[in-house]
């Protein structure tokens, strides 16, 4: 059951990283996380400094301030990387020929699809660990609220599960490269912009049902340093919907 | 053993295969001929789950391909026309996840795949990546991987093309090899192969059995092969 899961799961895996493409994203990555952290570092170290001239007693609070405005930085960045790396999932399989190996091996779609999330999962768990380097960096002269900062990255990672979904999706409705990274873009857009229906409607009931289909809207509630069960059924099965669908599309290669 | 029962597929309005029923005994090797477009990859495709049929059946050991997709796969080793391969990962490794997809114990790994690599003289390229592969080196890295799982059925898809002489003879010997255990159905151009080590023989025209029967009853009359083929193909 679980053998030609963790079998593609390390497919993939090895494949990515020997492959060269991979390691310049993660450095472009870096290179991005570390200017705006360090943007943010400088203003953060700014309006502290104003704010003591001010008031005595009590500094800016550093999760607020920094972690938490970075971790929405790095969640964007991410985005854009996760639509790039989607052409991994089935686009690339499809144009080098070698789905047929998964196609007729043993195993269920769903299986397959399952691996793929595995594969997607954990790639932004090694891109989110990677982010984590500049925030925890800090700790070697000061103290972060841990607790604070575990939630809002947990939040970050769920919210890219459901982005790495539908790039899931994407790759598995064409074999072309580009477009699939375009479809997932578009997809990640659409998602990226649920919240706005919000703003767009007077119904008090439309405004409610928006507020909670948004994602970024459950992702705040994480960086707050609430661990809300809802979004993380909800993120979840959002992603899981992603899934069932591309279960479909890959299903339908067969009837093709 | 293998059956085809009535199988027909539709791509829009082409009928790619109308209407074939054909089947393969154990122990025993088939030659599916036929010219380019006759519809012997798509019944390949369908043999092995890749696509779905139009109509009709295939029963792989009484397991139809289409209602127990997972019982049926698992005793088939497959050769595409295009050999699916893994370009970045190294040749040991890719047999190492055709291992894990077919679920083969952890105990029986290393020897499966030692023997694919023993078994297609892969020895001197086992730890390079496949990409940096020949054409030849590549086919076989293909074939060696039907074998792994064990397989009671192999289906091959031009196996031969892109060999060198040697591996020709070699590959000849390998299949001949295979056939005291295996059911193997191979399709291929190359006429003078069937009449060494094939058995059966059926031969499809325009998604059509146009003939079928032993190598023998096929060659009556003193006709070689090649009179048949293009006789029944005209
Ligand atoms: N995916 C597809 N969509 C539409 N038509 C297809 C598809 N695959 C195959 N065909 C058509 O089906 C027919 C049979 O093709 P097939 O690949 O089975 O031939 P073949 O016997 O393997 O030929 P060759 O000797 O060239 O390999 C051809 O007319 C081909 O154009
Ligand atoms: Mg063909």
């Amino acid at each position: 059951m679980m053998s030609p899961i963790l079998a593609i799961l390390k497919k993939d895996l090895t494949a990515l990283f020997t492959n060269s493409m991979f390691y310049l994203l993660t450095g472009i990555c870096c290179c991005l996380w570390g200017l705006f952290f360090s943007f943010e570092l400088y203003a953060f170290v700014q309006k502290s400094y104003q704010l003591s001239t001010q008031v005595q007693q009590g500094g800016l609070n550093i999760h607020q301030h920094l972690v938490s405005s970075y971790i929405v930085i790095v969640h964007y960045i991410l985005v854009f990387i996760i639509a790039a790396l989607s052409i991994r999932f089935f686009a690339e399989e499809k144009k080098l020929n070698t789905f047929p190996v998964l196609l007729t091996s043993p195993i269920t779609s769903w299986q397959i699809v399952f691996a793929k999330w595995l594969v997607g999962a954990s790639l932004i768990f090694f891109l989110l660990f990677i982010s984590a380097i500049f925030p925890l960096s800090l700790l070697t002269f000061m103290s972060l609220p841990i607790k604070l900062f575990l939630y809002s990255y947990f939040g970050v990672f769920v919210v890219l599960c459901v982005y790495m979904s539908a790039g899931l999706l994407a790759s598995s409705l064409t074999e072309s490269l580009i477009v699939c990274v375009v479809l997932s873009l578009m997809f990640n857009i659409c998602l990226l912009l649920m919240g706005v229906g919000r703003e767009l409607t007077d119904s008090l009931i439309f405004q409610e049902l928006f507020g909670f289909l948004a994602i970024d809207q459950h992702f705040a509630t994480f960086r707050k340093g609430i661990f809300s069960f809802s979004s993380i059924v909800y993120l979840l099965s959002l992603s899981g919907l992603f899934g069932l669908m591309t279960e479909r599309v890959v299903e339908y290669h067969r009837w093709r | 053993m293998i059956e085809v029962k009535s199988l027909s597929k539709r791509f829009g309005k082409h009928w790619a295969v109308k209407n074939t029923t054909w089947s393969v005994e154990d122990n025993r090797l088939l030659g599916l001929l036929g010219p380019n477009g006759a519809g012997k990859s798509t019944t390949m495709k369908i043999m092995t789950g890749l696509l779905c049929s139009s109509e009709g059946q295939v029963l792989i050991d009484g397991y139809d391909i289409l209602t127990h997709p997972i019982e049926a796969k698992r005793r088939i080793g497959y050769l595409p026309e295009t050999p699916p391969l893994y370009e970045e990962l190294k040749v040991v490794d890719f047999f190492d996840f055709v291992c894990g997809i077919k679920s083969v114990d952890s105990s029986q790994r290393s020897r499966q795949i030692d023997q694919a690599i023993e078994k297609m003289s892969l020895q001197e390229v086992a730890f390079k990546p496949i990409r940096v592969l020949s054409k030849g080196f590549k086919q076989r890295v293909g074939i060696g991987q039907t074998l792994i799982g064990e397989p009671s059925i192999l289906i091959l898809d031009e196996p031969s093309v892109g060999l060198d002489p040697h591996q020709v003879v070699e590959l000849r010997n390998i299949i001949k090899g295979l056939k005291k255990d295996h059911v193997i159905v191979l399709s291929t151009h190359v006429l003078s192969e069937v009449e060494q080590i094939c058995d059966d023989v059926v031969i499809l025209d325009k998604g059509e059995v146009k003939i079928q029967g032993t190598l023998q009853e096929l060659k009556t009359g003193g006709r070689s092969l090649e009179d048949v083929f293009i006789e029944v193909t005209r």
